[in-house]
């Protein structure tokens, strides 16, 4: 995908250009009218606390001032390209909006247009979420996909020395979680069917499913098998029961 | 029966009350907690008044003089109001050194509190001893005449001043929300002068948008860049950290005119902070029972009436920084006015 460059210069990518402008604003008015959008955002002074204080900022070219502008300035066309790569180099750790004087929260901003994005099925939803097909598959079935040995020192060489020592000793610790996790730590557990089923329930009623049926339909057909399965199982159980 | 105005606050409103009051005979009882006149600009130590430039002294011994001169003008030191019964012009109050009166009319002057930079975890104040404030840059000022890192005792190198610590700003719920209408003003002052006495200082002020407004802008916002040489960078600052390599502070903004993210190394770092109603004042509404913003809780003077020191409340009259952050002229002014207002309506014959 091209580079994006907004601001004094605004190259919106060749793709959006040819998109027409009647879908262009549709999206926009989709974002706009979704029911948080008024708690995420107020007023603006472009005082630059947000951009400031963004981690993704000071590695990409990513601002949280500037998509609050482009919502300031209604700037349809930049807004609806920015969904298709922009946005998804934020981290959603919120700090712009713990640190906005007006209590804006550009990273709230965000989530709409990634949700948006992804119930449209854009292109570019696809692609950053291909890598993920195997811990979609597990989350969304299983409800868990890491076993806790999994994280380790090497992998992440921006470890501080608490989260070093929180590694130790990982076996005791997991025998001290109070509820069932397998009493292992080189296995993810298998959350109870029951769970599963409240979690089944929550994709269902959030639109979940729908959005991945529409960004990645083989996914969606394996993810079904499972969850179709476990709802059979689930059902004989409640059978039995009565 | 004598008809006496009560003044609570010996500040710059509440003296130019008492001042005017003395002028034209009118009995006067003056209330100050602290065991000195002149308010925060004498308590404090501040070093050169905005906007014409005079030292607290000059501008405020002059009010102290006439006051204390004054034969109708009664003084109380470190005396509070304890509580007030009956309605105007028949007040029964009572004083904290167990003093009861009849007041005809009441003149509030209680005035603000510096915000506790404290609150604003992330700029490192209270942590790093080369975060100060633009009252303890003041004291610096007037008290040892020289300017200095507090953690070395050396002239710094770069130095920044903080717009807006604890105005403008809802991460502190709503009682900070308003501007403190001084502080960019007073910045623009106090970078010139170290400018003056220090050339080789450099000097940045980092805003959100500045507002010396009416007859402030020349002196304090050009002035400061064309005549001293101070630089202005917009973007608000969002974190002071401090790093052992250089045992610099670093203060995180964007420079939000060139887009760029940024993080400066400074030796000093100076706040300018907001203006909140002080606890006096706090007390005073509860015991007058005096309208207050819901918000900022300031005390606020009575719509209908159009005036800027009338209260709702009959015969009781608020002047100066009690009401909202103001600099001293208009404090000043506004001393003058309650005591022409409270006088109006005690219905006491002036003598020409």
């Amino acid at each position: 995908m091209e580079g994006q460059s907004y601001g004094y210069n605004i190259p919106v990518s060749e793709r959006t250009k040819e998109v027409p402008w009647e879908e262009k604003v549709r999206i926009y008015e989709e974002v706009k009218s979704d029911f948080r959008f008024k708690e995420f955002l107020f007023g603006c002074l472009n005082c630059g606390a947000c951009t400031a204080s963004c981690p993704s900022n000071r590695f990409f070219d990513y601002s949280p001032r500037e998509i609050v502008q482009r919502f300031m300035e209604e700037d349809i066309e930049v807004i609806y390209d920015m969904m298709h790569e922009y946005i998804w180099a934020c981290s959603q750790c919120f700090t712009c909006w713990i640190r906005c004087p007006f209590v804006n929260n550009p990273g709230g901003l965000v989530i709409i247009m990634r949700e948006v994005a992804v119930r449209n099925a854009f292109e570019a939803t696809k692609d950053l979420l291909k890598p993920y097909g195997r811990v979609l598959l597990k989350v969304m079935t299983s409800g868990n996909q890491l076993s806790a040995d999994m994280l380790q020192p090497d992998f992440f060489p921006d470890w501080g020395p608490k989260m070093l020592d929180n590694m130790q000793n990982l076996r005791a610790k997991r025998m001290a979680i109070p509820f069932d996790v397998g009493k292992s730590v080189k296995t993810a557990w298998e959350v109870s069917l029951e769970t599963a089923m409240e979690m089944y329930t929550i994709w269902r009623e959030a639109g979940i499913f729908e959005m991945l049926e529409k960004i990645d339909p083989n996914l969606y057909n394996v993810i079904m098998d499972i969850v179709e399965e476990n709802e059979e199982r689930w059902e004989e159980l409640m059978e039995e029961e009565d | 029966m004598a008809k006496t105005v009560l003044v609570i606050g010996g500040g710059p409103a509440g003296l130019s009350a008492a001042k005017t009051l003395g002028k034209l005979g009118i009995p006067t009882v003056l209330v100050e907690k602290e065991n000195t006149l002149g308010g925060r600009p004498i308590l404090e130590g501040y070093h050169t008044l905005i906007p014409r430039k005079m030292t607290p002294s000059q501008v405020l011994a002059p009010y102290i003089e006439e006051v204390q001169r004054s034969s109708s003008v009664k003084v109380k030191l470190n005396t509070q109001l304890v509580s007030c019964e009956g309605t105007a012009p028949d007040f029964k109050v009572k004083l904290s050194d167990g003093e009861e009166l009849e007041i005809a009319a009441i003149i509030v002057a209680t005035g603000f509190q510096h915000f506790d930079p404290r609150r604003k975890g992330e700029l490192g104040y209270g942590i790093f001893p080369d975060v100060i404030t633009n009252l303890e840059l003041e004291q610096m000022f007037s008290k040892e005449g020289r300017l200095y890192r507090p953690s070395n005792g050396q002239l710094p190198e770069r130095m920044a001043f903080v717009f807006c610590v604890g105005s403008r700003d809802r991460q502190l719920g709503v009682t900070n929300v308003h501007c403190c209408r001084y502080g960019c003003a007073l910045s623009g002052l106090q970078a010139s002068e170290i400018r003056e006495k220090y050339p080789q200082v450099e000097v940045f002020c980092y805003y959100m948008d500045v507002r010396t407004y009416g007859t402030w802008e020349y002196p304090f916002y050009w002035e400061p860049q064309e005549k001293y040489g101070v630089r202005y960078v917009r973007g608000r600052i969002a974190e002071i950290t401090y790093s052992h390599s250089d045992g610099k502070l670093r203060i995180k903004h964007e420079d939000t005119i060139v887009k760029r993210p940024a993080e400066i190394p400074m030796d000093l770092v100076v706040l300018v902070l907001g203006m909140e109603p002080s606890e006096g004042t706090k007390k005073i509404a509860r015991i007058l029972d005096l309208a207050q913003d819901p918000d900022s809780q300031f005390l606020i003077p009575a719509q209908e009436s159009g005036s800027n020191v009338i209260s709702p409340k009959a015969g009781v009259f608020i002047a100066g920084a009690c009401k909202g952050p103001i600099d001293i002229e208009s404090s000043l002014s506004e001393g003058e006015a309650a005591a022409v207002e409270a006088l109006a309506f005690i219905g006491a014959k002036v003598t020409v």
